[in-house]
């Protein structure tokens, strides 16, 4: 049955959404991850070896993924892990040195990076972010650095990677390190150069959901031979003398068949960015004919690797309303980076909350739209038509909604 | 080098996994180990996560943040790193701010006793075992499976901490807990000791 009938089908038109009890658009929920599958039988090919000869840990394929990767990013090192949060949390405690700081980081991002910085001895310092490229403002770090400060997490996002100039010109004059989280940008450029060599070093996640799967790992990208050489020590737990002074050793390793999953995709590389590409173009259409949907703009060069709509006037549901109606339609959907950090659980107790004023801007208006390899061109179709009725029904879905 | 496993079982697994494809986040298979080396180890709780030495950081994490830990005089660096990641600092004599006690198995290294103090095991050098004390951390590799790792603990409120420690997710959060950080075990990975337990089992 296609909607258009079961539309029909109904006396109220707005009952027909699965929030006040129709039928979801989507049986299987459509996720808000890349989920790339490679073909089985490759990756058995490649597996088989690894498992036969008992080399799970330490073997070719995790040197051929670093190989690979680095010449991928234009860079000297690559130091593949076990997921993007060691790769970080190991970098944070390098440039602690020892001794407790503050890592200045975007207040707007990903709810791990707080944690991760206090893993690392470290605490965090939310900074503000500009509002077009949704990276750390130049001009909040400057006013945030100080003597406490051990180092800057920029994050480059899937639409922008921000102001990488000047947010090293900052770090320089400071003699601070900075480093990126470009987990999301994997792919993009900045002037001309494909990311991977900017600051001391940057972080990747070969996580599932993200642009390269992995099934859970990360990597560290760096032309810094010394910082390469402290990341291999910490994540092999070596036995040799520590390379630096106050660096921590732990288990950071990635399995050999999680480096052949990523192989395996880094070779599709092309093609999971063209599906990306598609859909968002999808997207775009879609948002052009709703009034107060309006789909935030990538960079050229973007690996869209997600799709966001900004929520405002004269959409007639409000974004956390938007949550609740496309979630029961089966779009396993969120809000975009929402509570901004800041504000969230994930703030440490008894810190200083300032006013952030771009990120809580941001932080209230951002949807994620369902991507990655289970979303079909026709899925978006379909959740143009919900957004449609909704768009027409406006004020009979807002009332229903809200009442008590 | 391990032990290798046996093929035809990895591929039924790997098949399975990407015909679900649910490769990471707490899947049906690390949930299904979970459950199954609590069981064998007869033991309350079994947490998974990427790999021994994080279950030991892991476990002291949702011990305590802060104080001295006792450990043998001759553990190992590794042991005594995991400890310093989770914010504590090893020494071999009790003192008053010391908020527990580290054994290593496998080397013969005891700490001095202190039975006021919980204790944890870092048994991540032996094949799994039930082991006395609050909680011990073990490793898949000890079982030829590989990166990977598990906490077992008979007390389930810090089984609820160790849950929600491991990941970021609203809904994986069973308990207030300080810091988490990812320490998930991948599907993958739960896979191959889902085969190595099976193997455990029969060859016991
Ligand atoms: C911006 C950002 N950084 C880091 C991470 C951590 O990646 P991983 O899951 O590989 O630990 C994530 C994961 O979602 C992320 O979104």
């Amino acid at each position: 049955m296609t909607r258009a009938t079961a539309v029909g089908a109904r006396s109220n038109p707005v009952e027909h959404l699965a929030v006040f009890g129709g039928r979801p658009a989507f049986a299987e929920p459509r996720p808000i991850g890349q989920l790339f599958t490679p073909d089985v039988e490759r990756f058995l090919a490649l597996a088989r070896p690894a498992v036969e000869q008992g080399r799970l840990s330490n073997g070719a394929l995790v040197l051929r993924l670093e190989q690979q990767l680095a010449e991928f990013h234009g860079v000297r090192h690559c130091v593949a892990v076990a997921n993007a949060a060691f790769g970080l949390t190991m970098l944070l405690q390098r440039f602690g040195r020892g001794r407790p700081g503050e890592v200045i980081l975007p207040a707007f991002s990903y709810r791990g990076l707080p944690h991760f910085a206090r893993i690392a001895g470290q605490s965090p310092r939310f900074c503000d972010v500009e509002e077009r490229t949704h990276g750390l403002d130049p001009r909040a770090v400057e006013r945030a650095l100080g003597p406490q400060t051990s180092a800057i997490l920029a994050v480059c996002n899937y639409n922008s990677p921000g102001d990488i100039d000047g947010l090293c010109a900052v770090a320089r004059a400071a003699h601070v390190p900075i480093l990126f989280d470009s987990v999301y940008a994997v792919g993009a450029s900045y002037r001309g150069r494909r990311l991977g060599a900017f600051g001391a070093a940057e972080v990747y996640s070969l996580h599932a959901t993200k642009l390269l799967n992995g099934f859970e790992g990360g990597y560290v990208t760096t032309d810094d031979g010394n910082l390469a050489a402290v990341l291999r020590w910490q994540r092999d737990e070596s036995a040799d003398a520590p390379p630096a002074d106050a660096v921590l050793g732990t288990n950071a390793r990635l399995g050999e068949l999680h480096a052949a999953m990523a192989l395996l995709s880094l070779e599709s590389f092309d093609a999971i960015v063209s599906g990306n590409r598609r859909r968002f173009a999808a997207y775009a259409a879609m948002c052009a004919r709703l009034p107060g949907l309006r789909l935030v703009p990538v960079e050229a060069g973007s690996n869209c690797s997600m799709a966001v709509v900004d929520v405002s006037s004269p959409w007639p549901l409000t974004r956390d309303e938007m949550v609740t109606v496309l979630r029961a339609e089966g779009a396993a959907i969120a809000a975009y980076y929402s509570p901004p950090l800041h504000r969230s659980v994930h703030c440490p107790p008894g810190y200083d909350v300032q006013v952030l004023p771009v990120a809580e801007r941001l932080a209230a208006r951002f949807l994620q739209l369902p991507v990655g390899e289970l979303v079909s061109l026709d899925d978006i179709a379909r959740l143009g038509d919900v957004l449609d009725l909704v768009a027409r029904r406006g004020d009979a879905v807002a009332a229903r909604l809200r009442r008590p | 080098m391990n032990e290798p496993m046996a093929w035809p079982q990895v591929e039924e697994a790997v098949r399975g996994i990407f015909a679900r494809r649910y490769f990471a986040n707490n899947g049906p298979l690390v949930r299904q180990l979970d459950a199954g080396l609590a069981a064998a180890l007869g033991v309350g709780h079994a947490v998974c996560v990427t790999n021994g030495t994080a279950a030991l950081t892991l476990l002291a994490m949702a011990v305590a943040r802060s104080g001295e830990v006792v450990v043998p005089p001759d553990a190992p660096r590794s042991t005594i790193d995991a400890l310093r990641w989770a914010g504590l600092v090893p020494t071999s004599a009790v003192s008053a701010s010391a908020v527990a006690v580290v054994d290593v198995l496998g080397e013969g290294k005891v700490a001095a006793s202190e039975p006021s103090l919980p204790l944890l095991v870092d048994a991540r050098a032996v094949s799994p075992r039930r082991v006395a004390g609050l909680g011990a951390a073990f490793s898949l590799e000890s079982m030829n499976a590989g990166e990977g790792g598990f906490i077992t603990t008979d007390d389930a409120a810090l089984a609820g901490r160790l849950r929600t420690m491991r990941n970021f997710h609203p809904s994986e959060t069973f308990a207030d807990v300080d810091v988490r950080t990812n320490a998930k075990m991948s599907e993958m990975q739960a896979a191959l000791g889902l085969i190595a337990l099976e193997n455990l089992r029969a060859a016991r």
